[in-house]
């Protein structure tokens, strides 16, 4: 299964956009766990977009979902200024979590919760795919 | 969506439910009540996340800046049953000292009165 759609890269619209994604997956059984970590990290990346791909303007996000039986692919494309949020560094987690300096939190989820992601710039677009292996019984 | 229950304990603590989802849409609602809230005096602040299902990082920035003013004020902000889902996510980012996520009343409230008494004892 394939789908594909896009929506405005504003906080306000990505509450739409997870539930669509949600239900997607729900449409194809995905297990519920992993539904909900699906959802975080697409929160993570589409947060990203909005702040640093499009900081001043407003563009499209589009998000592609693919299900199959072994994974969930999420492929997420702007077209804001070139931006890899995988290139963040981590977050110094000996410091104690209220000490911390913000930022990087999201992407740091992103690594923990996906068996796989890469980012691209290709032609105008940012392209970042997040995949998560499916439970193979 | 997110719902937000205060209700004050004796000793100056105060409770915040949190129902729901605590994400980047609906931080926003809790960041109100904190910033209300961290003004008055509190020794510890818990987060009750019994019915939270979900926090992203949005939310974890929130929980965050209030344990640090907790902390700046000598007080503590503590979390109280979170669901599994919302347990990974701390346990991911080291959210959680030892001490400071309860997985039941009983046991906050004992940590409550070790703490008082560890007050009044020094008195």
């Amino acid at each position: 299964m394939q789908r594909s759609f896009s929506f405005e890269s504003r906080l306000s619209e990505l509450g739409s956009a997870l539930e669509r994604i949600e239900q997607l997956l729900g449409e194809h059984v995905v297990e519920s766990d992993l539904v909900a970590e699906i959802r975080l990290v697409a929160e993570e990346g589409m947060v990203n977009i909005v702040r640093n791909a499009y900081p001043e303007e407003e563009g499209d996000i589009e998000v592609t979902l693919s299900v199959n039986v072994t994974e969930v692919r999420i492929v997420l494309r702007d077209r804001g200024r070139p931006f890899n949020p995988l290139e963040h560094p981590a977050p110094d987690l000996g410091i104690a979590a209220g000490e911390r300096p913000e930022g990087g939190l999201g992407v740091h989820l992103i690594r923990s919760l996906t068996d796989d992601r890469f980012y691209s710039r290709e032609g105008d677009e940012n392209v970042l795919v997040l995949v998560k292996r499916r439970r193979v019984l | 969506m997110l719902k937000v229950r205060l209700s004050e304990g004796p000793s100056l603590t105060k409770t915040l439910a949190l129902e729901g989802r605590l994400d980047a849409e609906s931080v926003g609602i809790l960041d109100q009540e904190l910033d209300m809230l961290l003004e008055s005096a509190m020794k510890v602040l818990v987060f009750d996340l019994s019915k939270l299902e979900y926090v992203s990082s949005a939310g974890l920035r929130s929980l965050f800046r209030a344990q640090k003013t907790m902390r700046a004020g000598s007080g503590k902000a503590v979390v109280l049953n979170p669901t599994p889902a919302v347990k990974k996510v701390l346990d991911i980012v080291k959210a959680a000292e030892i001490d400071s996520i309860f997985t039941s009343v009983q046991e906050l409230d004992r940590y409550l009165d070790a703490m008082q008494k560890k007050v009044s004892g020094a008195e």
